[in-house]
């Protein structure tokens, strides 16, 4: 029995097999600064044995009140590399490798691909949505978490074969949500949060039956409410998600579901005169009338938009997403060629 | 309260509306609720939220069950 983690593997459900695949496993924390700090000191603490730090970022003054790893001596130094010097003790048989730059688009995959469980512990949607497109490409489970003054979430995204990810809460980066420099950030409300998002990495590795799988946290420290949410699939997958598009693509199966539901406006956007004619229902816009029959569309339902080929209805729904603030809309790729061709 | 539906509001809607629930006249459908929602809360036209009903994120429409558990979630950004 391993004395420095006896506390924790005579818990129920943990025990030596659990500790083991702690210290077999390779955890990446992107961002060390009030999530990354308390996230980090307890991953090192609980016995991962691989662990790699990516922040840039250099600390200052500012930071101090809640990026708990940092002292006034180190105002001016890397983070990343700044934590590794104050983690290394901790536990000194956990290797940790500090990345000293800003996770981009260049370097995301290379460094995403060699560790087994992804924590985001950033601040910056770009960020956020970087790491979350790549796990998904990877299929590395994601940790999120972020906070709002006295709020936070978090979630965890197993990306098994659903591959739930932040884009079925938000399928592109929010614009408006505030960063701690305007909203304000108390360290100690960073500690939970962060510790929460240790916790839910050590359940995910140690294969807990209880995490937030596929669920996202909402947890406000002023009254204590929490209210957990489940996150399901949206619709199809978003196309492109590295551009950020969010017009949904329906396949052949979809578009016949969406043909039968009272809750959908199917619009085939084709000239009166073109071939084949369908064997729905439906209103017929051509793209080029769409400006001047928008008001034969109903914003309460789902928009459906159908073409020859599938280029025009596509146009359509960027238009209506663009144009006139449509926000549930998809339309048949492949056209409708494809859906007499499946049928 | 007879034909009205609570509607919690996280983050920095509960901000905007003053308030951590507002209660707005029932709709049966989820968009016809949400229009209803702007009608009556034109501050939260245009802000970035999802919608949770029964603790699930929402993006299609669905029937409306007077008792359900209706939730704004903005995105928090914060680390």
């Amino acid at each position: 029995m391993n004395l420095r983690f006896h506390r924790q593997t005579i818990l129920p459900n943990y025990g030596e097999a659990a500790q083991q695949k702690l210290l077999n496993s390779k955890v990446l924390v992107i961002g060390a600064g009030g999530l990354g700090c308390p996230c980090l000191q307890y991953l090192v603490s609980s016995g991962i044995g691989l662990i790699g730090i990516v922040d840039g970022d250099i600390i200052d003054m500012s930071n101090l009140q809640r990026q708990i790893l940092f002292t006034t001596n180190d105002i001016g130094k890397n983070k990343a590399v700044t934590a590794k010097e104050k983690l290394k003790d901790i536990h000194p048989s956990t290797e940790i490798n500090s990345f000293s730059f800003f996770l981009d688009g260049k370097n995301a995959k290379e460094i995403i691909s060699k560790y087994d469980v992804v924590i985001d512990c950033t601040d910056d949607f770009n960020t956020r949505y970087l790491i979350n497109d790549v796990c998904v490409e990877l299929s590395k489970p994601l940790i999120f978490g972020a906070n709002y003054q006295f709020e936070g979430q978090v979630a965890v995204f197993k990306m098994d074969d659903t591959k739930i990810n932040l884009r079925d809460i938000f399928p592109t980066p929010p614009k408006q949500a505030m960063r701690c420099e305007e909203a304000g950030a108390m360290g100690a409300v960073l500690g939970i949060l962060g510790s929460v998002q240790a916790l839910e990495t050590i359940k995910l590795i140690t294969q807990q039956q209880d995490f937030l799988y596929n669920e996202i946290l909402y947890l406000n420290v002023i009254k204590y409410e929490t209210v957990k949410i489940k996150i399901s699939k949206k619709l199809s997958d978003v196309r492109s998600p590295m551009l950020g598009n969010t017009i949904i693509d329906l396949n052949v199966e979809e578009f016949i579901e969406k043909i039968n539901n009272p809750l959908v406006q199917l619009i085939d956007v084709r000239n009166e005169t073109e071939l084949p004619k369908v064997d729905f229902k439906c209103t017929q816009i051509p793209l080029t009338t769409l400006k001047e029959n928008i008001h034969l569309l109903n914003k309460e339902k789902e928009i459906v938009l159908f073409c020859h080929a599938g280029i025009r209805s596509l146009e359509a729904a960027e238009r209506l997403q663009d144009e006139f603030d449509f926000q549930q809309v998809s339309h048949l790729k492949g056209g409708i060629v494809k859906y007499f061709s499946m049928k | 309260m007879d034909n009205k539906i609570k509607i919690k509001l996280f983050g920095n809607l509960s901000e905007l509306a003053n308030t951590q629930e507002i209660w707005i006249d029932f709709k049966t459908t989820f968009f016809e609720l949400r229009d209803e929602l702007f009608l009556q809360f034109p501050l939260l036209v245009n802000k970035e939220f999802v919608f949770a009903i029964n603790q699930k994120i929402t993006h299609e429409n669905v029937i409306i069950n007077q008792n359900a558990e209706i939730a704004l979630l903005p995105p928090f950004s914060g680390g």
